[in-house]
């Protein structure tokens, strides 16, 4: 698989903690619901209530000792960049997919190609009877194409997607399964499909864009095409390891159980990273084969660089990683822009930009993208340039 | 071959009637007018209502059935989908399917929710598992599907139907002797994106050409299983209402009882869960016979069709 034509919209804005905790406090909900007059433009509050989740200002129900606010944290007024929308997530991603298309001359000629658009989103949809995957089909006047969205493992969209489109252009045809043979012809073959992804995430009250020390949460919103063929990044491998939280509700976890998880989550993306830069990251010869995750053949060639791209979580993750990506001789990019921001699903797609215009990537160049978070699981994709 | 391997519905206990869901009105006639067209037109009598559970563990409710019922096979599930029509689903950052995994021992099976096509979202589910199983060509995918009208006075739908609440799950599987997947089709008109929000022009060219879409979605299911619509034995539609069905059986000269959709008058449109109550329903009542064929009939706001037709 393919990745090409990556176009991310980012707002930024200067501000430290201080500053998006009164602005957080200012946007603090009715304390009651019975205030609100129009229910169904406060869906989320509703959620969040029935779920009892303390709201801004509540402070009854979880444990003093996790904070979601970095109160005691010691760079309260440190400056720093973080991404601010002042549009909702589908505006955003519609603008995200015209950038796209704007590097083209001609970009009816990749997106004729498309049978899929994929929104991929981690943060929640505000609006009730609002679909932004149909809303992108009808304003961007795409009649055949097929919309759906894809979501659930935190910042791992354009993995999840990529993976989906493996399943969704296989053009397997097995006749071991004798019930199949409709359904295996009109499988489309691999040369005349893509998909147009676009990830989106706003952080809107109730949600939260500070978490215990992890850099605030940023909104962006990245577009790029997927495709079985061709493309300007080569899917050479995914690796990933994913795993339910021990209790499905986190703000609801005592202080230690968020220690738990923030370990686990780092050592299992030390190990995956482990795993993917001896299998791709030492001068060795290999090529793969068009399907993710099936068995690698060895041809002689030696990628003349390798970076690494992290999730922009926290510094701990960043520190850590960065040591074992040292460790194994590999070289790790980290974006000057917007570096103390987590993009979300946009994350190391807009890193990955930032690495293509600031040095020299040639083809055959080797990019690990640690995709991870925000709580759980992990996801390293092997890119080569062509 | 692929075929559904286990299904189970949850359903709440309690059912209000529908006449608690309607909107006011300015007269008591006009209350009453549109009190007989829900009843009478429509065919809604009562709806489910959920007090106590969350959406997810609605959805835990239902796969524990038929979890219970697959952990004596040696098929492993390695996928979990799930889907649902209304936002918000679960909070950001809760994990509404980490406890199945948890207690049923899934925690390798790789969990994505994957929507937005409405109320067809179970049948682009279908499609997309479907499409897995051909890949990986083993194991089993467990499918989940819920919604929970959380927010007062949204359960009336304009002109069409009045929400319930209710879960589904079903298991398919890669080696089924039943249930087999003949077919699974979707389609995506974009007509509108903003549901009963849209605009009015919108909205009404919406209501007036979902019929033809639907027409279209199930000739294209039973062209693409082999068959014809007449060998159809059972239509398990969502529950909108009943003039719509009955308006599909005419159009495509099929008997109004080809569309079973019981669960419509005490459960109400229970989005994605709707063909799947009224699946379980017929196999509870031994209405089905083997060899036969069937199709589940979505449609969502959007326009948003789905038909996956099965042989059992």
């Amino acid at each position: 698989m393919y990745i090409s034509s990556i176009y991310s919209c980012v707002n930024k804005q200067k501000t430290c903690y201080a500053a998006l905790l009164q602005k957080v406090k200012e946007m603090s909900p009715p304390s009651s619901k019975k205030k609100i007059i129009a229910p169904l433009d406060f869906p989320l509050w509703y959620l969040y209530d029935e779920y009892e989740i303390p709201l801004y200002g509540d402070k009854g129900q979880y444990n003093e000792e996790s904070s979601f606010f970095p109160e005691k944290l010691d760079f309260h007024h440190h400056e720093f960049d973080v991404a601010v929308s002042k549009q909702p997530a589908a505006k955003q991603a519609l603008h995200a997919i015209e950038g796209m298309w704007n590097q083209h001359v001609s970009p009816s000629s990749m997106t004729d190609a498309c049978k899929y658009l994929i929104y991929g989103h981690e943060t929640l949809e505000a609006n009730f009877y609002f679909t932004p995957a149909i809303y992108l089909k009808k304003k961007l006047k795409q009649k055949r194409i097929q919309p759906f969205s894809i979501h659930a493992k935190g910042s791992l969209v354009l993995y999840e997607a990529i993976q989906m489109c493996e399943a969704l252009f296989s053009s397997s045809s097995d006749t071991s399964l004798p019930s199949l043979p409709s359904q295996l012809a009109s499988i489309s073959s691999s040369e005349s499909c893509a998909a147009m992804f676009v990830v989106s995430d706003i952080i809107q009250p109730p949600m939260r864009r500070l978490w215990l020390d992890h850099y605030p949460k940023g909104d962006a919103a990245t577009a790029c095409y997927i495709s079985p063929t061709h493309g300007d990044w080569k899917i050479l491998h995914m690796f990933a390891d994913e795993w339910p939280l021990e209790h499905h509700n986190p703000y609801i976890w005592s202080a230690s159980l968020h220690a738990s998880h923030q370990q686990m989550l780092l050592e299992r993306s030390q190990q995956l990273l482990t795993t993917a830069l001896q299998q791709y990251g030492t001068p060795c010869s290999y090529s793969c084969d068009e399907t993710i995750n099936k068995a690698v053949t060895v041809t002689p060639f030696t990628p003349s660089s390798r970076y690494v791209i992290m999730q922009h979580m926290d510094a701990t993750f960043q520190h850590t990683l960065k040591a074992t990506v040292e460790q194994h001789g590999g070289r790790v990019f980290t974006r000057e822009s917007l570096a103390e921001c987590n993009l979300l699903g946009s994350d190391t797609l807009y890193s990955l930009q930032q690495l293509e215009q600031q040095v020299a990537i040639s083809v055959g160049d080797v990019v690990f993208l640690v995709l991870a978070g925000p709580i759980a699981d992990v996801a390293i994709l092997v890119l080569q340039k062509q | 071959m692929v075929g559904l391997q286990q299904i189970a519905c949850y359903v709440p206990e309690k059912k209000v009637n529908v006449s608690a869901f309607l909107p006011l009105s300015t007269s008591q006639t006009q209350s009453e007018m549109m009190e007989e067209k829900v009843i009478s037109q429509y065919g809604l009598h009562h709806i489910a209502v959920e007090e106590e559970l969350t959406v997810h563990e609605m959805i835990e409710k239902a796969a524990a059935t038929v979890l219970q019922k697959h952990a004596g096979t040696e098929e492993p599930i390695t996928w979990i989908l799930h889907t649902h029509t209304f936002h918000p689903f679960t909070p950001y950052l809760v994990d509404p399917i980490s406890s199945i995994q948890l207690d049923w021992g899934l925690e390798n099976a790789k969990v994505r929710c994957i929507a937005q096509m409405n109320c067809a979202s179970i049948d682009m589910l279908l499609q997309f598992a479907n499409r897995l199983l051909l890949q990986e060509q083993q194991g089993a995918i467990l499918l989940l599907c819920a919604d929970k009208m959380i927010i007062p006075d949204s359960r009336y739908l304009k002109d069409s139907t009045v929400s319930g609440d209710a879960a589904a799950a079903m298991i398919l599987s890669s080696q089924s002797e039943h249930h087999q997947l003949l077919a699974s089709v979707i389609q995506c008109d974009a007509s509108l994106y903003h549901s009963v929000q849209s605009d009015p022009a919108d909205f009404a060219w919406f209501q007036q050409s979902f019929y033809m879409g639907l027409v279209k979605i199930l000739r294209r299911g039973v062209k693409q299983a082999g068959i014809q619509l007449s060998q159809l034995t059972f239509i398990f539609p969502s529950n909108v209402n009943e003039l719509t069905w009955r308006s599909i059986a005419s159009a495509c000269e099929m008997d109004d009882d080809v569309f079973y959709y019981p669960t419509m008058r005490e459960v109400g449109h229970a989005h994605n869960a709707d063909p799947l109550l009224n699946l379980q329903h017929a196999l509870t009542h031994q209405a089905l016979k083997k060899g036969d064929y069937y199709a589940t009939l979505t449609v969502g706001m959007g326009s948003t069709f789905g038909c996956s037709v099965f042989q059992y």
